[in-house]
């Protein structure tokens, strides 16, 4: 069922390396974007709910550690008033970079000869609107998903119809994390996580995965 | 962690419809797609084939933007690929371009797209041949919204189709002026 | 390749989520053999506006349900339509009393019979169901078995069954997906997918009667719980591929029996409550005829002819308007004769049963100025060109604002 051939493992080079002045970056922290509910063919939900709730709160409480050791500082994000315009595009904006990431993500299996080996992706000149109300230069966003649901998601927008997933056993994690410069909507810094252990719904090994998404993020 | 990547990846994107996709690099200028139309680009593309009937041009990803191209389609084939055993929408030759949007309409909704709109479907010409265009607007399930636009004509018999699909912000837009003049100069072989 | 789960050839689903319910035929009720510990009569019933704490698993639950519903606010499957939203909502408030202020109501633009609720109070409702029930009454009873299956907190106990089989969630996902796929139709993926699928059926049959409880307190007439399910009944056995179903989950002698115990409960509730209850059809039906024509499309595109064409006849014997019945009923036909393969073209038949069906909805007052332009499209292929410009301009005539405007004009045209 796994068919393999045609795929490459390829490594590829980060994103220019990141250059930072002297001033500690100020950081939006953007709510992230966890899986929890997957639609099968039928359109059936099936949440994963009580699973990933947990690891979503132990993330973001690792994160905030991380930033809480640094200079830099991470804002806290502000819900736009609902059914507002700017809730829209806020929304739209989320769901992008997740489409965006999972681009990033995909170019170590099956890179696009038209990116050059290089992680150059932006979300577009929208992301000023994240400025407005927080004065932040770069927005954090994040992403997780548990794998089989990863790899159902990938194949659904190839063709105009839902894809059916393969899954995998066991609760393997896939995640990425980006900061982009709101004032360019360029991604600057990106990097993903792939774990075949670790339980996000213990704190401690949430950590784990907090580390190591976190990894080099410059600040 | 990679070997694991590899094997979601690989499998996500193998094996389910037609088979493994490659992946190659099309310089600007004139490009042949399924071996039935031909069209002039002005920069470079990633080239995705043998995943679906489809031929599909991008540069910065499929999931955000996309050409996609559908040369030669026969009587009784389906318009996109489902798994087997799925009642998809079929072209006739004796359609009308008003069946085959509709058909392209039904095919969106049996792929979970029922928001899939279409606006403003009129006669358009591929190269000399008489088709027609429409515009069209849908949202994933994960609640991303896409624009889009479709070009089609029947050529001998066969439907040709050029579609072009991008991420509502952002993506759609960056590279309109470019589907644009790629389907301006389409001609069939 | 065996089709172990063909979904959509089945109208109706059956799935019972890890942490919610499903409203499903019984069309393949899957029983869990391995039951609940937890005897349904000992569970205390939630109280109005009861939250757990965040750190118990329920309380988990409850907020990871409530980061779904932010999802399906967005979602593009969600069928915005603010006042059937809130007819909709209503019902099920009146349904759940004082628990009204806990539940969310949320219409999926999907056409399979469908209606599920979550522990926390949010309750998906599609679109299929919406179309299949006749009256208020029937939409109440699907509504109020989900209700009942919260108030007595079957979705947390499931929860806990499962939470330890962490492969189970992988199953369901895995078992969903094996549709189409070929090789993975094994006898261990079956027995994986019925282990955690299904509620027990004590769960069941308690939601059974407490929903029909609820219905009868809110004024419905209980009868018309066994009554939708009869309708399902008929819709399926008009599909002559029902008879290659898989055994596995086909034997399960669900449906009937269970459209029986609930007519049975039903005059019980009735004697007990001293009424028989309303079935608020003309409300119903006021509130759903500017959709319904969506629905019949949706339902249209399907391509399950047999069902489709049962399910419309049906919805005419209730009275409602023949003219968009009947083109649908012809739209099947047209879609079906246009894509049989040329073995089984016969020029002189093809499409006259469509004709046939088109020229009954134009006899109405009101019908879908569509109707005309589907004459025309056929007129024209049967070269019988006088008839096909006069069907295109009445088409014309009747929409003119439509989105295919230009191409039709360009095609009348043509035909000169």
């Amino acid at each position: 069922m796994l068919v393999l051939s045609g795929c490459v493992t390829t490594h590829i080079r980060n994103i220019e390396k990141f250059e930072r002045g002297p001033k500690p970056l100020s950081v939006l922290f953007m709510p992230i974007d966890v899986e929890l509910s997957e639609q099968g063919a039928s359109g059936i939900l099936e949440p994963k709910a009580a699973w990933t709730e947990k690891a979503k709160i132990n993330l973001e409480t690792g994160i905030k550690d991380v930033f809480s050791g640094k200079k830099s500082e991470l804002l806290p994000y502000a819900e736009p008033s609902p059914g507002s315009d700017n809730e829209r595009l806020h929304t739209q904006l989320i769901k992008l970079h997740s489409a965006v990431g999972t681009e990033m993500l995909f170019q170590s299996i099956q890179p696009l000869p038209t990116k050059e080996g290089k992680l150059t992706w932006t979300l577009g000149p929208g992301v000023k609107k994240l400025r407005e109300t927080t004065k932040a230069d770069y927005a954090l966003f994040v992403y997780m998903r548990d794998s089989y649901a990863s790899a159902g998601r990938a194949a659904t927008i190839f063709v105009a119809a839902l894809v059916f997933g393969v899954g995998l056993p066991g609760g393997q994690q896939l995640g990425f994390a980006s900061l982009v410069d709101l004032r360019t909507g360029k991604v600057v810094w990106f990097n993903r996580v792939t774990r075949g252990t670790g339980d996000l719904r213990t704190p401690e090994e949430a950590q784990e995965t907090v580390k190591v998404l976190m990894k080099e993020l410059p600040s | 962690m990679k070997q694991l990547l590899r094997i979601l990846g690989c499998a996500a994107l193998c094996g389910l419809l037609t088979g493994c996709p490659s992946i190659t690099l099309v310089k600007s200028g004139p490009i042949t797609l399924q071996d039935r139309l031909i069209v002039e680009t002005t920069h470079e593309w990633s080239l995705i084939s043998g995943y679906t009937k489809w031929d599909v041009l991008t540069v910065d990803g499929a999931r955000l933007q996309r050409i996609a191209v559908l040369g030669g389609l026969e009587d009784g084939e389906s318009i996109f690929s489902f798994p087997q055993g799925q009642k998809a929408p079929k072209f006739k030759s004796s359609m009308t371009a008003v069946e085959i949007a509709e058909a392209i309409k039904s095919s969106m909704a049996l792929g979970n797209l029922g928001n899939f709109k279409i606006i403003n479907l009129r006669p358009y010409k591929i190269g000399s041949e008489d088709g027609f265009r429409f515009d069209c607007t849908y949202t994933t399930k994960d609640g991303l919204d896409f624009k889009c636009l479709f070009v089609g004509a029947v050529y001998k018999n066969r439907l040709s189709l050029i579609a072009a699909y991008g991420t509502a912000v952002y993506y759609y837009d960056k590279y309109s002026e470019e589907a644009e003049r790629m389907i301006k100069s389409a001609r069939f072989i | 390749m065996t089709r172990l789960f063909d979904i959509f050839s089945v109208p109706i689903v059956v799935v019972c989520l890890l942490s919610g319910c499903v409203t499903t035929s019984g069309d393949g009720d899957i029983e869990n053999p391995s039951t609940d510990q937890i005897p349904a009569s000992t569970v205390q019933n939630l109280t109005p506006g009861e939250r757990p704490p965040l750190d118990t698993l329920e309380g988990g639950l409850w907020m990871s349900v409530e980061k779904i519903e932010k999802q399906i606010k967005s979602s593009g499957t969600t069928f915005r339509d603010k006042e059937l939203q809130q007819y909709v909502y209503k019902i099920a408030c009146k349904l759940a009393g004082d628990y009204c202020k806990d539940i969310r109501v949320y219409i999926q633009h999907l056409p399979l019979f469908n209606a599920s609720m979550y522990p926390n109070g949010m309750m998906i409702v599609n679109t299929g169901l919406l179309l299949r029930a006749h009256n208020e009454a029937q939409l109440a009873a699907v509504i109020g078995h989900e209700i009942a299956h919260y108030l007595r907190r079957h979705g947390m106990q499931r929860f806990r069954n499962t939470q330890d089989t962490a492969n189970a969630l992988v199953i369901v996902q895995f078992g969903l997906a094996a549709v189409g796929i070929p090789g993975l139709g094994d006898v261990a993926t079956l027995i994986a997918m019925a282990s955690i699928s299904a509620y027990s059926q004590d769960h069941e049959r308690e939601a059974d009667r407490l929903g029909l409880e609820l219905m009868a307190k809110a004024g419905y007439d209980p009868r018309e719980a066994s009554r939708i399910w009869q309708q399902l009944i008929k819709e399926r056995d008009a599909d002559p591929e029902n008879k290659n179903r898989v055994v596995f989950f086909a034997s399960h002698p669900s449906s009937q029996e269970r459209a029986d115990t609930l007519a049975r409960l039903a005059d019980e509730v009735i004697k007990e409550q001293g009424r028989e209850g309303v079935t608020n059809q003309l409300a119903y039906q006021k509130i759903m005829a500017p959709r319904r024509t969506t629905f019949l499309r949706d339902e249209t595109q399907l391509r399950r002819y047999a069902r489709a064409h049962k399910l419309m006849e049906m919805l005419a014997d209730i009275g409602l308007p023949k003219g968009e019945l009947n083109f649908f009923r012809g739209e099947l036909h047209r879609i079906k004769d246009e894509e049989a393969g040329d073995e089984e073209d016969t020029s002189d038949k093809k499409f006259t049963a469509a004709l046939e069906f088109y020229t009954k909805a134009i006899a109405e007052k009101d019908y879908p100025p569509e109707v005309h332009k589907y004459m025309g499209l056929i007129y024209r292929k049967l070269k019988k060109f006088d008839e096909a410009r006069k069907a295109f301009r009445e088409y014309l005539r009747r929409a003119p604002s439509s989105q295919d405007r230009l191409m039709i004009e360009a095609i009348v045209n043509r035909i000169g």
